[in-house]
C-alpha cells in the first residue's frame, strides 16, 4: 500500500496515493449466469419401486453440448429438498445436497435446525456421497440401503413453448403456433435425483414440497 | 404432532445407524474431513413448474425467489389473482371448479403436493396434482386451467403449447432423465 | 494455415510449461489454448440455427452472449458490436420480461467504455426490477467509471448486506482507488476463496486481477506467480500473457522474453493493447524502425470512430506524438467526453492544451479538474508539465510517481524523469 500524506501549498493538505486502477485493468466477470438458478423440480412415485419416491431438482438451464463440459455445480450453493407433513407449508424434513471436490454429499431427510430462508447444513448426520458425473461418462449413481442419488449433466426434460408463449404474453400473437417449437431441445441441465422409500418421508398419506437453492453467506 | 415428530426423528436417526453399521461401503462417509459450516441464504425456490413465469411480475421476481411458502399466501394471493384476470378477462371458473380467488390463493402458495400412494401425476384426468412425473404435459395443463374455462374448452388456441413430448425418452431406470445432448 | 496455428498453439503450451517448471502439482489444468474459442465457436452455432429456426429472445441473448465471449478471447469488436445488434433485433421482438437482456448489453458498453449509454440500460434494467443484485453490482461498475462517488458509495453500502464475491471484488476496486492497495489485495483474496473449484472462469480472473494488484504493490514474484498460475487456468488468456510480459520489461528481467511471449499473442490475435506493448518495449530499445511499423498498423487498425470509445486512451498516447493530428486528437476527446468525463479525460485535455500552447487554461483546468480528483499515475504524468509554474506541486507529483515506476513502465518513466535519473 502506498498512502501519503503530503501539504501542498499552505494549509491545503492532499491524501496521495499513487496506484493504476481501471486504465489497464479488465472489468468485472459477467454477472448473468447463476449457479443457483433453479430450472425444474419433479417429484414421483419410483417407477422401478412403488414404495420409493423420486425427487429432481434441475439447475443452470439452457447449456448447449459445448458448454456441457465445462458447466458444474457451486461449492457455495446448497440444494435444499423440503418436505411438509402436515399442511403448514413450513419444512418438517429436508434433503440437503452440496458438492464437494467432484462429489455431491447428500444430508438428511432430517427434521431441520432451523427452517425458514437460510440453513445450516445438517452436518451431524452421516452423508451419503456420489461421484457427480461428467459430461460424457455413463451415469454414476450410489445406492445406499435403498436411498439412491445422482448428480450431473442431463437432458432438459422440461418442453415448452417459451417464445411462442412470450408472444402471448406481450400481445404479440393471439395463440399458440402448431406445430410448437421445444424452446429447450437439445440442450442440457444439471440435474440432482434422489430415490428413497417413502417410508423415510414421514407416513403420511400426501406431503407437500419444494426445493431451494441456497447461498453460503 | 409435535411429539410424533420427534419420535419419527429419532427412529430416522436410529435407521441411519443401523445403515452406518450394517454396511461398510464408501458410504455414508465417515472418514472425509469436509467443511460444511456456514449459514446459507435462499435464492431460488420452486415448487410447481413455470408458476414463476407466468405469475410473478418481473419487479416481485426477486422477492418470490427468496420467500418462504408458508409467507406466499399473503404476498402473493392478489396480485397472482390480478395477473389471472389480465390475462384472461373472462375468467369464470376454471376445469377444476375454481373461482378466481380460490385459484391464485391455491397457486401463490408455491409448493407441489405429491400422494405417498397411487399414481403421481401433475393432471392426466383423472388425478389431480398427485406430484410431477417428467413426462407431465404441465404447462399444457396450467394453459387449460388459466384459459380454458369451466369445461377446459374455451379459448382453443390458448390452451396448448403444442409441444407435447420431450425431445429425448425417459429412462425406466434410476436417474430416469435422458443422457445430456 | 491449420497447421502452423496448432504448432504455436503447441509452442505455447510447452513455453508455460517451462515457466511452471516448478510449479507441477499445478500443470495438471492446462489445456489446449485453442479449445476455448472452438467451444465458444460450437455453442454459437448452435445458437444460430436455433434462432433462425425460432427466432426468439432468449435464443437472440444467448447468441449474443457468445459473440461478447468471443470478444473475451480475441479482442476483435467486431464481435461486440455483432451482439449489440443481435440484442437490438430481440429487443424489437416484444418487450422483454426479464433484465438480463439489458445487463447484457450494459457489458458490452462497458466493454467499448461507453459509460453514459452503459447507465441507460441499467435504468431500464432497475425498473423491470428482477436479479436486482446483479443490477446494482454494475451500477456500480459504471458509476465507478464514471468517477460519481456518491452514487458508488451508495451501491457499494446496498452490494454489501450480500457480502459475496461480487461485493468484495468491488470493494477491492474501491480500495484500491482510494489509495487502500493492501485493503484492496485482501479483499480481492477473501473474493478467491468464495469461487467453486469447477469455475476455471472465475479463478482465472482473480489470478490476473491479484496479479495485476501484486505488481501495483511492488511484490513482482507474487504478481509472476499469479499470472502463471491465471495462465494455468486458461492457457489462451492474453491479458495474463501480457501481464507477464509487461513484468518482465517492466522490472526489466527478460525484454527477449517478453517479446516473445508478445509474438506468441500476436500469432493468433490481433490485440491493440498487445500490439501498443510491443510498440512501447521496441521504441524504449532503440529499434525505431520496427517500432513505427507496429505502431503504423495499429493506427490503421483503429483509425474508425466505432473504435474510439474502446481504444480512446491508446490511440491518443499514439497520435499526440505528432501534433499535426491535432483534429483527431480533438474528436478522440469528445468522444471520450461524451462517453466518461472524468479527471482522466481532463488529463489528457490538458496535455492537448498543452500541445496546442495554451498553457494558462492547461493549468486551470489541471488544477480544478485533475489535482485531487484522481490518484492514477496515468493522468498525473500527462498534467505535470502544466505544473511547471509551482515547484511544490510540480516536485511533489514528481515525488510521487517515482512509486509508480512499475505502473508506469520504463519508457514512460524516463519521458517524466529523462536526465533527472
Amino acid at each position: 500500500m502506498k498512502l501519503f500524506k503530503f501539504s501542498i501549498g499552505i494549509g491545503l493538505i492532499a491524501v496521495l496515493s499513487i496506484l493504476m486502477t481501471s486504465a489497464d485493468h479488465i472489468d468485472s466477470p459477467a454477472v448473468t449466469s447463476m449457479p443457483t438458478d433453479i430450472t425444474d423440480y419433479y417429484a414421483f412415485s419410483s417407477p422401478e419401486n412403488s414404495s420409493n419416491m423420486v425427487f429432481v431438482a434441475n439447475l443452470s438451464g439452457l447449456l448447449t453440448p459445448a458448454n456441457t463440459t465445462s458447466a458444474g455445480f457451486d461449492e457455495n450453493v446448497l440444494i435444499e429438498f423440503n418436505i411438509d407433513n402436515d399442511g403448514d407449508n413450513v419444512e418438517d424434513l429436508v434433503i440437503q445436497a452440496i458438492p464437494r471436490d467432484g462429489k455431491m454429499y447428500f444430508f438428511g431427510p432430517v427434521a431441520p435446525s432451523q427452517t425458514g430462508t437460510s440453513s445450516q447444513v445438517q452436518s451431524g448426520n452421516d452423508p451419503i456421497s456420489v461421484d457427480i458425473t461428467q459430461y460424457g461418462e455413463s451415469a454414476k449413481m450410489t445406492n445406499f440401503g435403498g436411498f439412491k442419488v445422482f448428480a450431473g449433466p442431463r437432458d432438459d426434460p422440461f418442453f415448452f413453448d417459451l417464445g411462442a408463449y412470450m408472444d402471448v404474453l406481450t400481445g404479440n400473437a393471439g395463440g399458440f403456433s402448431d406445430p410448437g417449437t421445444d424452446t429447450f431441445a437439445g440442450t442440457n441441465v444439471l440435474s440432482v435425483v434422489i430415490e428413497l422409500p417413502k417410508s423415510m418421508l414421514g407416513n403420511t398419506a400426501s406431503l407437500s414440497t419444494w426445493v431451494e437453492s441456497k447461498v453460503k453467506s | 404432532m409435535k411429539n410424533i415428530k420427534i419420535i419419527y426423528s429419532l427412529c430416522l436417526l436410529v435407521t441411519l445407524s443401523l445403515f452406518t453399521i450394517s454396511c461398510s461401503d464408501d458410504n455414508p462417509d465417515t472418514g472425509v474431513e469436509l467443511d460444511f459450516s456456514g449459514t446459507f441464504a435462499q435464492r431460488d425456490q420452486m415448487g410447481r413448474p413455470a408458476i414463476n413465469t407466468v405469475f410473478v411480475s418481473s419487479a416481485d421476481k426477486d422477492v418470490f425467489n427468496r420467500a418462504t411458502p408458508s409467507t406466499m399466501g399473503g404476498l402473493f394471493s392478489q396480485k397472482f389473482q390480478d395477473r389471472l384476470l389480465a390475462l384472461n378477462p373472462g375468467y369464470t371458473t376454471n376445469a377444476l371448479g375454481l373461482d378466481a380467488a380460490t385459484f391464485t390463493s391455491v397457486l401463490a402458495t408455491d409448493i407441489l403436493s405429491v400422494a405417498t400412494s397411487g399414481k403421481t401425476t401433475f393432471f392426466d384426468g383423472t388425478n389431480v396434482l398427485t406430484g410431477r412425473a417428467l413426462d407431465d404435459d404441465v404447462i399444457d395443463v396450467e394453459l387449460i386451467l388459466i384459459f380454458g374455462g369451466p369445461d377446459g374448452s374455451s379459448n382453443p388456441g390458448l390452451t396448448s403449447d403444442n409441444v407435447s413430448a420431450n425431445d429425448k425418452t425417459f429412462s425406466s431406470s434410476f436417474p430416469y432423465l435422458a443422457s445430456p445432448w | 494455415m491449420k497447421k502452423s496455428i496448432i504448432i504455436s498453439g503447441l509452442f505455447i503450451f510447452m513455453m508455460i510449461n517451462n515457466l511452471l517448471a516448478n510449479k507441477d502439482h499445478l500443470v495438471h489444468h492446462l489445456y489446449n489454448p485453442y479449445l476455448q474459442e472452438s467451444m465458444i465457436q460450437e455453442e454459437l452455432s448452435f445458437w444460430k440455427s436455433k434462432m433462425i429456426s425460432n427466432p426468439t429472445q432468449v435464443y437472440y441473448q444467448k447468441y449474443a452472449a457468445c459473440l461478447t465471449k468471443l470478444y473475451g478471447v480475441n479482442a476483435d469488436l467486431e464481435y461486440l458490436f455483432e451482439a449489440e445488434d443481435i440484442l437490438d433485433m430481440a429487443l424489437g421482438l416484444h418487450p422483454p420480461q426479464s433484465s438480463s437482456i439489458y445487463r447484457s448489453m450494459v457489458q458490452i458498453k462497458i466493454k467499448q467504455h461507453r459509460f453514459c449509454e452503459a447507465l441507460e440500460d441499467l435504468l431500464l434494467a432497475e425498473k423491470l426490477g428482477d436479479n436486482l443484485n446483479l443490477t446494482n453490482a454494475m451500477f456500480f461498475d459504471v458509476y465507478f467509471e464514471l468517477g460519481k462517488d456518491d452514487q458508488v458509495q451508495y451501491y457499494l453500502d446496498i452490494l454489501s448486506h450480500e457480502n459475496d464475491f461480487d461485493y468484495l471484488i468491488r470493494l477491492a476496486r474501491w480500495h484500491d482507488s482510494e489509495g487502500r492497495l493492501s485493503d484492496a489485495i485482501l479483499k480481492l483474496e477473501e473474493a478467491k476463496l468464495m469461487i467453486s473449484d469447477s469455475d476455471i472462469g472465475k479463478m482465472n480472473w482473480i489470478y490476473s486481477n491479484l496479479a495485476d494488484f501484486y505488481g501495483h504493490d511492488g511484490q513482482i514474484d507474487k504478481a509472476f506467480e499469479y499470472y502463471k498460475i491465471a495462465l494455468q487456468m486458461n492457457s489462451s488468456d492474453w491479458y495474463s500473457l501480457k501481464g507477464l510480459a509487461w513484468v518482465m520489461y517492466s522490472d526489466n528481467r527478460d525484454v527477449v522474453y517478453a517479446i516473445e511471449i508478445l509474438n506468441e499473442i500476436s500469432s493468433r490475435y490481433f490485440i491493440p493493447v498487445v500490439e501498443n506493448l510491443r510498440y512501447e518495449i521496441l521504441s524504449n530499445f532503440g529499434e525505431s524502425e520496427k517500432a513505427s511499423m507496429v505502431k503504423e498498423k495499429l493506427i490503421a487498425k483503429l483509425d474508425h470512430e466505432s473504435y474510439f470509445s474502446s481504444y480512446s486512451g491508446l490511440l491518443f498516447d499514439l497520435l499526440i506524438e505528432d501534433p499535426s493530428n491535432f483534429a483527431i486528437l480533438n474528436n478522440i476527446l469528445a468522444i471520450e467526453k461524451f462517453n466518461r468525463e472524468s479527471p482522466e479525460y481532463y488529463a489528457k485535455y490538458v496535455q492537448l492544451l498543452l500541445i496546442s500552447g495554451n498553457e494558462v487554461q492547461a493549468r486551470h483546468i489541471a488544477h480544478s479538474e485533475v489535482l485531487d480528483k484522481t490518484f492514477e499515475p496515468d493522468a498525473l504524468r500527462r498534467i505535470l508539465p502544466a505544473m511547471d509554474d509551482n515547484a511544490n506541486v510540480y516536485n511533489f507529483l514528481l515525488e510521487q510517481l517515482k512509486e509508480a515506476k512499475f505502473e508506469l513502465g520504463p519508457q514512460k518513466y524516463k519521458i517524466i524523469y529523462g536526465d533527472l535519473i
